[in-house]
Parts: structure tokens; C-alpha cells; sequence
């Protein structure tokens, strides 16, 4: 397979793009689909900022091959709002916690949060450090992440409680 | 050291025969998750013409964990899925540690468990478990299959015992003795010379007799000092009929300093590896023979096998 | 009690949404129609001469625009650290403009040899493979004491000792020889900190853009634009003039400091004037490891003295910096060192001396505390030594040491008029427990893991008025919504610093936070500044943003007059106060106006009074007023394998007052953070023979992950500056500068030894458990102590 029209599905939708074998699914998200807010920091699977969710895990989008991407489903920090434009419970803690500083690292940290509450409703502080132990920030001293990430978790689990 | 790959072409082959043909082309080399070899290519230390990714060939995703049977991993099976395994935890603790401590954690949920050994590097964690486990891999051509256990698996450099026209379709981690434990740890280093590396891995497996006094068979395994794990067969058959308690394992620590050749030729890098390695060796030999004390009868866990 | 509507609460920052939903726009997010991919090719070796460079089949390969190398570039050289536009001339002539675009003569790996402009990026790293260098090696000079012996390797022809720098301290007092004499106790510790690498997420890059009116525009991350537009006029395309850029900081990906120094800015340029199309040069993660941006590398040997009674006498500082290949901030950096490290206490009898080196080594920058915390790690310890020596406790014998209100300064020649360090030393001993846990000079400890204490007191600038160009000026304006546009001139890096200056603006107008909003970033729209850097932008800034604010809330009183009449109530205008967007007087009770009402007014007004509210402010800061920090940690020493654990830190800072306490717990937090980092795992180790960066990737060197995080504790001491915007002193820096002494210390207090490199690994921990410290594997070339 050289150059051909892809289908991607992120965050719900099918997209079509021209893709190549050699393009990293970083590249294609940002150039290609236009979602800038996935980043590239270390473009070596060391640093999690270009972190994605691939059926809900998180993977490291520099160094996927775009191709090995197709047919999963792929979510972004773009796709983590709701319809509504509602900001996820995780964003809005971020937020309340003052959680990002230059930015970077944030989607990142997002998507891979996203896994972790998804996976474990309750963690516990030493569950949110371990799951995010592969994200770098180098603004934060991630204390407040760490925080945001709790509050967030009980934000949802209080919601769903609620909603039962 | 370029932000983006050169051209290539992938193929993704349907069968085993599919891909291992497609290796007789020169510039051609199989593709599972892509870790170590897409930064690889970026980096520009390897380029390939063709990658041929073996993810969509059917019969190569299983699975299975049973501590009478052992673990068969396929080619395609993501780390991750090991993780969460309860009996990869209970009687496999070196890989499952392994396994945990991977950094980033992404790496699991994107690479495969073959890929982690077949791409040869010498500071990867989950070879070394793969020592502690007498790991057996089956190398296939699409017709035939061999079995290579992971002792004869490297052959020097990056080399692996992989022929021409052959691939990794699966691996087997034999079932432990009954009173039998092992554990995985590692600590990280600088790296002071080009020549040198940046950590220090180990792992062991111990198994006891039915007083569970005595060893009744060990294995020590050093990693990242030379181009895959080292076995340490003096320190496990002198381990071999011991007590197993400090004494024994403080001696086969001692074998395993020895048996490690330096690395540079700064003294004070050699000796603080070496300090590290012994307590790597005595510590990794020391927790597994605690597992194997430990560990419940499996009859007790029957009810969550399968 | 103040009564703010804003100033002092706890509340998070404007800019955090983009940052949360991706929207927030970084450079590299930016597409211009056009625009081509530029890339740079760095040097594989060391040291070498070029003899030829091929760059024909390069040139032939489809797609690409143009293949730039030295002789392409304007026969000028200039420093890539743009503090000589800041600086005043008789300061600046240390500065040396040391290099071009695309060099002449490879003096580190990573040295740029060429530049590449293509249609694409994967043509533009096709084209690099294609350019054919001839390289003739020379030896290299990789250690800045090998560099200063006679017949060493030559990085620069017209610097034949490779001494790029060289200074006395400008305080230099007293007699320092007769006060080391004359002492009861003398002490010396040496010395030398790593090459901590900023690692901003966002590796550097740049978009130059030449317009159709010629005009030129550059996208770039900085820290301070106007100085940079300044430099790159000045210095690097001089046939260029200060009004002909226009540079736009979009969102910046992290800076600390390695924002300061120019990046890829001028080959962007540069091969935008060739290909005569937008270019974006980018760079990676490997580049920048290899490339020009570190925290410099200052070898040093701090002698101290005093009294037995605890007075300290004498301080005599050496420092021999590591600048690399090209001279940066580490001229500037050092300097700064002298000045904090030899400034933090009292003391009669002072001498430093400074000698800053070239090696054929990766370039070295201004980090994050621009010298204090290296010359903290060596001070403090060297303190620390002084009272074991006479049986003193360490918080003890910083205590009665202390600088007061009326003694001179550290950084320029003014009087300290402010200081709290003593109310940070008592308040973070209390909250740490200090006198518990401290046990004195002989306490025994036992067992694998040891635990111990230590301490560090540091103080650091708010900006460097009378030495720097320390003056910034801001525009608002108020809309018909009562809201206000606000522009100036900081560059948020992440730091908060648009969160906060909002609240200053908010409580100086009397407007609604929720409806101020910040231009920033571009020349064109904001006014001069020198950047966020030096912990400045809310002393001077935050003044400038307040001075205008008072002028939009006295507007706005005199238009109000009117209004309360309408009430039937007669006051002047100074009767009148403006508050969170709502107009009140204490003499009329009840009767609010809304701000919105007299800011349509101004501007639907047909007759002589239509104008919009609008009003400029500026300030020009004539001291540094120093912000203070005392800092305790608590350590885990596994004596086994070396392993050092950060078991508790609690610091206490002198901020004059908290505008946002939330943003300066975080910006605490995350220097903390980093100092953990450059204390214990960071290092950046260059081959000693081949002068490449082993430490090239995020796997070698170790950032702090989640797990490194101790629990922490931030306390903010806080009585008003009379001369900060509503008594607010800097804080972003001064957090980097306490954690590796005070590790140090601790780490001295569990188990007797000193490193003397940092980071503190555990392989040297263990090093010295095993040997002791006068058998270290390295030597002090500065004193010949063991390092």
C-alpha cells in the first residue's frame, strides 16, 4: 500500500484523508484532520504529550503509524467536550485546579486520565500517579493534575450517583 | 535525526507464509506495534523499503494463563494484555512486574509481547522476566515450526535465532513448580560513556521442595551488561540443594558480579555497577524465594482459573 | 484588612480553557497559506573545520527551495542571548557576539551547518541527507579546565585562551584574606551543577513570513519579543530595522528561560529572504538535547568564615563556567550567581571571581534562577559546613546572619528596603518541625534507610531595576459593556501571569475580572518590555497594569458624578468608588450604577464629552526588591543502593503580597519540582571523548514523573511591598534555587557524606557511602578538593 485515501475514526466520526504508509498518526491528526491539540514533544514514545485514546486506551500518537490506526477508534483531546460544547468533568477540574501552565502536556494528561477514570472510577492518589507516571509536564510539579484528577473522579462518581 | 519517517511501503500480510515470503525481499522486515522500530527509523539508525505487519494474520492473537499449563502468548498479543492477568500475577510475578514498571505505560497498550523480545534491545525489561520463565518461542515458516528456548533465542548484537523466511508466532512459559516464586527489579543509571548504559535489570525464579526449605531449582538472569540477558548457571546451580535464605543468596549475588564483564573502562562506573547488580541479584533471588513461601496452594485458587 | 474584590483570591486563569480543549494556538499549530518546511542540518562531529560542502544534489531534489549554508549567511555575528539589548553598553561589552547563522567551523555537535526550505517536511529531511559536508576533525576541548591550559584546542580563532569572560565581583569588599585569618572557623565546599535542559514540551520552532508590503513577520515562542525583534534587527540581519518586524509569541509550550536566547528565528529568516515563501523551521526532541539551550555548568569553591559565635566574617567565591561553544547567557549567568550567592547574607568582607570558558560542548543558556541555584548548591552547603565547624545549628547560624531593611543589597548598588526571610525561616521551621527533627551535628544514624534534614535560604529579584532595561508600559481601553481590553506586554509561558495581571487590572479599574481581556504577544499591538524573565512581570508589569488602572477608575469616577445627580445626590469624584463593575459612593447609600452604563455613555456620546475610556501606564523599576525563601527538606537515604527520597519539602516565600495565591502555590509547585529534579535525577552527560550528548532522549534523562513528588507544603509570607503592584514581589524562580542545598544538606544530615556534583544520583550517593567524600572519583580543578 502507498498513498491511498484513509479512514479514520475520531472522536465518533469517520474522516477520509490521503494517507501514506511512513505518516505518523500524530501527523496525520494534526495536519491531515486538523486536530492541532494533540502534540508533539518527544516523537519518541517517551513523554505522553502526543497521547490518544485507541478503543479507549491510551497510546503514544508519535509513534503509531497512521495506517495501524485505521479501524480503531481514535479519541482526541478535541473530542472529549460534549455535543453541547459542555466541558468534560476531567476538563473543568483542570480548570478549577489551575492543572495546566504552559499547556503542552495537557491533552495528554487529559486522554490518559480519561483511561485511567474509565478503568477505575475511585482511584486513589497513588493510582492516578502510577497511570500518569508516563506523562511528563515540566511546568507543574503535576501536584495540581494529581488533584484535578481526584476532584474530577468524584465530580463524575457524585453525577452518576445522582443520576441512578 | 529526522521529525518525520522516509517512505516506505507496508503490506499486511494474511498468513505466516505471506509474511516470511515478503521477507525475502531485501529492505523488508516484519511490523507488529512499532515501538522500538518507527523512533528507530525516525532516528534514521535503520531503514526499510517495506514493513510488512503480521496484525491482521488470524490464529496469531491468543492468550491463555493456567498455572498447571503455563502461558502461550501469540505474536500479536499486546502487553497490556498481561497486565491485568490474575495468573500471570500470581505464578508469573517477574513478567507481570516487568510488565508494570514499563515506562511509558502507554508502551503496553501499543506494543506486542513477541515484538518486545524479537526487537532485541539489550536494557528492555520483559526479555529478562523471559529468562526467569525458561521462555520457549516457536519460530514458524508458514509450513513448519521449531521451538527455540529464549537461552538460544540471541546470537550477539541484535541478532536473534529468527532464520530466513521463519517469524515468531508464539511464546510458552512452561508452569511453575508447585512451591515456586520469582520477581523482576531494576534500577536506573546515568549513562558516563557511549559505550555504557543507562540501567540495570534482574530477575529470578526460585522453587522449593515440599519443606519449602531447601532450592530445588533457580534461575538468575542480569540484564542490560552485554547484548541480551545474562544467565547466571553458576550462582543458579549452586543454589541448587541450599537453604534458601540470606547465605545462599548473598554467594550468588557474588556470581553474578562475577560473572558480568565491564562495560567501560572507568572503575568507579564498574564498581557501582557491580555494587548494583549484587543487590539486584541478592534482592530479586530473596523475593521470589519469599512468592514461593507464600504462595497459596493453587487448588485454592481453582475457582478463578479459566 | 484590604476589602478586594480580586486581589489575594484564589482563582484560576483566563488562558487555562484553550489549554484544556486544545483550541490554545502554538506555533506549531499555525498554518500560513504557503508556507514550506525548513530544517537544519546539525554537525556530526565535535570540532572540525568544513573544507567543502556539496549541496548540489540537494538542490536538484524535487521540492526543495533553496539549500542555505555559511556563505549564505550575513557576514555578522551575534550572541544567541538577547539580554545585550536589555543591557547598558558599559555591562553589555562582556557580551560577546560569538557566532552565525550557519557556522563557519563546527565547534560543538550540533553546530548548525546548513539549512534546508523544501515543500514538505519529509523533502526537506530527504534534502539534508543529501548534503555532502567534508569535515576536517580537529581535536576537541570538552572540559573548561583542560580548555584553559596553555596549547589547549582553539574553539574561537580570536579568543586564543578560550576565556570567553572574566570579571571580579563588582561588590568585592572588605579584606578578605585578613578576615580568613582572624576567624575561629573556616570552611570550603566546591562544587558543580549539571546541565539541567529546560525540556519546554514544545521544542523549538519558527515561522518567518515576508508580507507583500516586505514587511516581516515572525511567529515564534518567546519570552521576550521586543528584545528579540531588537536583537535580530540589531545584530543578526542589520540592513533590517526595528519597525520593519513584527513578531508574534503565539501560546507558549514552556520556557524557563531557554525562550530568552534566540532559537531558529534567524535561519526561518534567513531562508525565507532566499525562497521568498513563509518557512517554518522546526526542530526535534534529539536536536534540542544536542543543541543549544542548557543550564550552564558553573564549577566552583566557596570559602566561608566566622566568629564562633556565629557571625559570618568572609565569603570568597571562584566560579569557572562551562559556556560551550558559543557565550549565551553564561557570561550573564555567572555574574548573577556571584551576586545572589554572595548577597543573601550579611557580610563585610566579599570576593568572587568569575572566569567563564569555551569548550567544544552543546551551548549553554540562562535557566530558571539564572545562576542562584547554582550558586545555592555550593553556598549553602558551604554554610552548612561553617556551623558544624563551630557546633552550631544550620537555621541557627543563617539566623543571626540575616540582612535587614537599610543594609546594602545583592544585585545592584540599592538599599534593601524589604525583607521577610526571617518571618520564612521561623514559619517554615514550625510548620517542618525543624527543632524536632533536627538533631544536631552528631546524631547517629542507623539502619538501610536513613532519614535527614536540611536547609536553604535564598533571595532572589523581582526584576533587575537599575540594571536592566526594567521599564514596561500598558494600553486599556473600556468597551460600551463595561468590559476592557487590556494591552500588554508579559508573555505567558504558562506561568499565570495573564490570570494575575487580570486581577491587578480588575482591582486598579474597579471592572469585572470576567470581562478583562489581554492582548499579548504581538509587537505590533503591545508596547516595549524586556519580557518575562527574572521573576519581573508582576513588579514591573503588574506596576505599569496598575498605574493605568487607577486612571481608567479615576475616568470613570469623574464621568459618574453625573449619574448620582440623577439620584439627587451632589458628590466629586473622590467621593466615588468603583468595584467589580459596580459604581458606589459611601455617602449615597444604595444607589449602584453599573460601569457599563458610563462606558456606552463615553462613546455614545454625540456631544463634548464622547470619547472612549481609555488610558496608557507605565513604570520604570529602579531596584530589584528582592523576594526571599527558606526552604526545609526531609530525605530517605537507601544506603544500599544510593537512592535518595524527598520524603517532605516545605518552603516559605516573602512575596510581599499574593495577587493570586493559587498561581503562586502552582508556579512553587512546579519549580519544586524541577529543583528535585536538578538535584537528584537530571544529567546531562557529554561523551569525554567524543563531546556527544549521551543523555539525547526523555529515556536517559530523567525528568520527575508523578512518582518523584513528595508531599509538599507551600507557605506564602505575606506583607506588602510598598513599591509592588498592590504589594506584590516576584515569585516564578526563586522555588528552583532552595531544593538542591537543602537535599544536599539532608542528605548530609542521614548520612554523613557531601556530593559534590550535581544531580546527587545514586551512583555517586553510594560512591561516597562507600569510599567517603575524599576519594571521589572526580577532583575540584578549581581547588583542588574531590568532588
Amino acid at each position: 500500500m502507498s498513498k491511498r485515501i484513509g479512514t479514520f475514526n475520531v472522536n465518533g466520526k469517520n474522516a477520509d484523508t490521503i494517507v501514506e504508509p511512513q505518516m505518523l498518526l500524530v501527523d496525520v491528526l494534526r495536519e491531515k484532520l486538523d486536530l492541532t491539540g494533540t502534540k508533539r514533544a518527544c516523537a519518541a514514545g517517551n513523554c505522553g504529550a502526543c497521547t490518544v485514546l485507541a478503543d479507549g486506551d491510551p497510546i503514544c500518537s508519535c509513534i503509531t503509524l497512521a495506517v495501524a490506526a485505521e479501524g480503531r477508534e481514535i479519541e482526541t483531546v478535541e473530542g472529549l467536550r460534549a455535543a453541547d460544547g459542555t466541558l468534560h468533568p476531567l476538563q473543568q477540574a483542570f480548570i478549577d485546579h489551575c492543572a495546566a501552565q504552559c499547556g503542552y502536556c495537557t491533552a495528554g494528561m487529559l486522554m490518559t486520565a480519561k483511561a485511567l477514570l474509565e478503568a477505575n472510577p475511585r482511584p486513589t492518589r497513588e493510582d492516578v500517579k502510577r497511570a500518569l507516571s508516563g506523562n511528563s509536564c515540566r511546568c507543574t510539579g503535576y501536584v495540581k493534575i494529581i488533584d484535578a484528577v481526584m476532584d474530577a473522579a468524584q465530580q463524575i462518581n457524585a453525577a452518576k450517583e445522582v443520576a441512578a | 535525526m529526522a521529525r518525520v519517517l522516509q517512505p516506505f511501503e507496508f503490506i499486511e500480510a494474511a498468513g505466516v507464509k505471506e509474511a516470511v515470503a515478503a521477507l525475502s525481499q531485501p529492505g523488508t522486515r516484519l511490523f507488529a506495534g512499532g515501538c522500538d522500530l518507527v523512533p528507530a527509523i525516525r532516528r534514521g539508525q535503520v531503514r526499510y523499503d517495506t514493513l510488512v505487519s503480521i496484525m491482521k494474520i488470524e490464529g496469531l492473537s491468543e492468550f491463555s494463563s493456567h498455572p498447571k499449563v503455563g502461558v502461550k502468548i501469540g505474536a500479536q498479543v499486546l502487553l497490556s494484555r498481561l497486565v491485568n492477568d490474575i495468573w500471570v500475577g500470581k505464578r508469573w510475578a517477574a513478567l507481570h512486574e516487568a510488565v508494570e514498571q514499563l515506562y511509558p505505560p502507554h508502551i503496553r497498550n501499543m506494543g506486542t509481547v513477541v515484538g518486545n523480545l524479537c526487537a532485541a534491545v539489550n536494557y528492555y525489561d520483559v526479555p529478562v522476566s523471559m529468562f526467569a520463565h525458561r521462555a520457549v518461542l516457536t519460530l514458524s515458516d508458514g509450513t513448519t515450526s521449531r521451538e527455540v528456548g529464549i537461552d538460544d533465542f540471541y546470537t550477539g548484537g541484535r541478532g536473534t535465532a529468527v532464520g530466513a523466511g521463519e517469524m515468531v508466532t508464539q511464546i510458552d512459559l512452561p508452569p511453575p513448580a508447585a512451591d515456586a516464586g520469582s520477581a523482576f527489579k531494576k534500577i536506573y543509571k546515568a549513562r558516563r560513556r557511549a559505550d555504557d548504559l543507562h540501567k540495570i535489570n534482574a530477575a529470578a525464579y526460585v522453587a522449593l521442595d515440599e519443606a519449602k526449605e531447601k532450592i530445588t531449582d533457580a534461575t538468575l538472569v542480569i540484564g542490560c551488561v552485554g547484548d541480551s540477558p545474562l544467565r547466571i548457571t553458576a550462582a543458579e546451580s549452586a543454589l541448587v540443594g541450599q537453604v534458601a535464605g540470606d547465605e545462599a543468596f548473598n554467594s550468588a549475588a557474588e556470581m553474578a558480579v562475577a560473572a558480568v564483564q565491564p562495560m567501560t573502562d572507568a572503575g568507579w562506573v564498574e564498581e557501582i555497577r557491580s555494587d548494583w547488580i549484587r543487590i539486584l541479584a541478592r534482592d530479586v533471588l530473596a523475593q521470589a524465594a519469599s512468592r514461593a513461601l507464600s504462595r497459596h496452594d493453587p487448588a485454592e485458587d481453582a475457582h478463578l482459573a479459566y | 484588612m484590604n476589602d478586594f474584590a480580586y486581589v489575594g483570591k484564589r482563582m484560576t486563569k483566563p488562558d487555562i480553557y484553550g489549554k484544556v480543549t486544545g483550541e490554545a494556538k502554538y506555533t506549531d499549530d499555525i498554518t500560513l497559506p504557503g508556507m514550506v518546511e525548513g530544517r537544519i542540518l546539525c554537525a556530526p562531529v565535535a570540532h572540525a573545520k568544513i573544507v567543502s560542502i556539496d549541496t548540489s544534489e540537494a538542490e536538484a531534489l524535487p521540492g526543495v527551495l533553496c539549500v542555505l549554508t555559511h556563505k549564505d549567511c550575513p557576514d555578522i555575528r551575534f550572541s544567541r542571548s538577547t539580554m545585550a539589548e536589555a543591557l547598558p553598553e558599559f555591562a553589555f561589552t562582556g557580551e560577546r557576539q560569538d557566532q552565525f547563522i550557519l557556522t563557519d567551523k563546527v565547534r560543538y555537535m550540533g553546530d548548525w551547518v546548513a539549512a534546508v526550505a523544501a515543500e514538505d517536511i519529509t523533502t526537506a529531511e530527504r534534502a539534508l541527507e543529501l548534503i555532502r559536508v567534508e569535515y576536517e576533525p580537529l581535536p576537541p576541548v570538552l572540559d573548561p579546565f583542560t580548555a584553559l591550559e596553555q596549547g589547549a584546542p582553539v574553539v574561537h580563532e580570536d579568543c586564543a585562551d578560550n576565556i570567553a569572560f572574566e570579571m571580579d565581583h563588582p561588590f568585592n569588599c572588605g579584606d578578605v584574606e585578613k578576615a580568613f585569618a582572624e576567624a575561629d572557623a573556616v570552611a570550603e565546599f566546591s562544587g558543580v551543577n549539571s546541565r539541567q535542559k529546560h525540556l519546554h514540551m514544545e521544542t523549538d520552532v519558527a515561522i518567518a513570513s515576508f508580507e507583500s508590503d516586505k514587511r516581516l513577520v515572525i511567529y515564534s515562542p518567546s519570552q521576550g519579543p521586543h528584545l528579540a525583534k531588537k536583537h535580530l534587527t540589531k545584530r543578526v540581519f542589520p540592513d533590517l530595522d526595528d519597525g520593519d518586524i513584527r513578531w508574534i509569541s503565539p501560546a507558549i509550550g514552556g520556557g524557563f528561560g531557554a525562550r530568552l536566547a534566540l532559537g531558529v528565528e534567524p535561519a526561518a529568516v534567513l531562508l525565507a529572504r532566499h525562497c521568498n515563501r513563509p518557512v517554518r523551521v522546526t526542530t526535534t526532541r534529539e536536536e534540542d538535547f544536542q543543541g543549544y539551550s542548557s543550564r550552564t555548568d558553573m564549577h566552583q569553591t566557596i570559602r566561608v568564615a566566622a566568629t564562633k559565635e556565629g557571625k559570618l566574617l568572609a565569603i570568597d567565591q571562584k566560579i569557572v563556567s562551562d559556556s560551550g561553544a558559543y557565550l549565551s547567557h553564561s557570561a550573564t549567568t555567572s555574574t548573577v550567581n556571584m551576586q545572589k550567592t554572595l548577597g543573601v547574607l550579611k557580610c563585610d568582607n566579599i570576593k568572587g571571581h568569575l572566569t567563564v570558558v569555551y569548550t567544544n560542548t552543546p551551548v549553554t543558556s540562562g535557566f530558571r534562577g539564572y545562576g542562584n541555584p547554582e550558586g545555592a548548591f555550593v553556598l549553602q552547603q558551604a554554610l552548612d559546613r561553617l556551623a558544624e565547624k563551630i557546633g552550631m545549628d544550620p537555621m541557627e547560624f543563617r539566623l543571626r546572619n540575616l540582612k535587614e531593611p537599610g543594609d546594602p543589597s545583592c544585585f545592584v548598588p540599592v538599599t534593601l528596603e524589604h525583607t521577610k526571610l526571617k518571618e520564612c525561616i521561623d514559619v517554615g521551621a514550625e510548620k517542618f518541625g525543624w527543632k524536632d527533627k533536627w538533631q544536631g551535628w552528631d546524631a547517629a544514624k542507623e539502619g538501610r534507610y536513613r532519614r535527614g534534614v536540611g536547609m536553604s535560604v535564598l533571595t532572589h529579584a523581582s526584576g533587575a531595576g537599575g540594571f536592566l532595561l526594567e521599564h514596561s508600559s500598558c494600553v486599556m481601553k473600556v468597551l460600551t459593556d463595561g468590559s476592557l481590553n487590556l494591552i500588554v506586554s508579559p508573555c505567558e509561558m504558562g506561568q499565570g501571569i495573564i490570570g494575575a495581571l487580570t486581577q491587578v487590572a480588575a482591582e486598579a479599574t474597579g471592572l469585572r475580572y470576567e470581562q478583562i481581556r489581554i492582548s499579548t504577544g504581538d509587537t505590533d499591538v503591545t508596547m516595549f518590555d524586556i519580557g518575562s524573565h527574572a521573576s519581573r512581570s508582576m513588579l514591573v508589569i503588574g506596576n505599569a497594569v496598575h498605574a493605568a488602572g487607577v486612571k481608567i477608575h479615576d475616568q470613570i469616577c469623574e464621568r459618574a458624578v453625573k449619574y448620582f445627580e440623577e439620584h439627587q445626590v451632589k458628590l466629586e469624584a473622590s467621593d466615588i468608588k468603583v468595584r467589580a463593575g459596580e459604581i458606589t459612593s459611601d455617602k449615597a447609600p444604595g444607589v449602584v450604577i453599573d460601569v457599563s452604563k458610563v462606558a456606552y455613555d463615553a462613546i455614545y456620546d454625540f456631544g463634548e464629552g464622547g470619547s472612549q475610556l481609555n488610558a496608557s501606564g507605565s513604570y520604570l523599576s529602579t531596584s530589584h526588591h528582592p523576594n526571599h525563601q527558606a526552604a526545609f527538606a526531609e530525605v530517605e537515604v537507601d544506603t544500599e543502593t544510593g537512592q535518595v527520597t524527598v520524603v517532605n519539602y516545605v518552603s516559605a516565600h516573602d512575596i510581599g503580597r499574593a495577587i493570586n495565591p493559587l498561581l503562586v502555590e502552582a508556579q512553587m509547585e512546579g519549580s519544586l519540582v524541577q529543583g528535585i529534579g536538578f538535584a537528584l535525577t537530571e544529567d546531562f552527560v557529554i561523551d569525554p571523548e567524543t563531546g556527544k550528548v549521551l543523555s539525547d532522549s526523555l529515556l536517559t534523562y530523567r525528568l520527575p514523573s508523578t512518582m518523584d513528588v513528595p508531599p509538599m507544603e507551600h507557605l506564602l509570607i505575606e506583607e506588602p511591598l510598598e513599591a509592588g503592584p498592590f504589594g506584590a514581589k516576584g515569585c516564578g524562580e526563586a522555588g528552583l534555587v532552595n531544593p538542591a542545598p537543602a537535599i544536599a544538606n539532608a542528605i548530609y544530615d542521614a548520612v554523613g557524606i557531601r556530593v559534590h556534583s550535581l544531580p546527587m544520583s545514586a551512583d555517586k550517593v553510594l560512591w561516597a557511602l562507600k569510599h567517603g567524600t575524599e576519594e571521589a572519583p572526580g577532583q575540584s580543578r578549581v581547588s583542588g578538593q574531590f568532588l
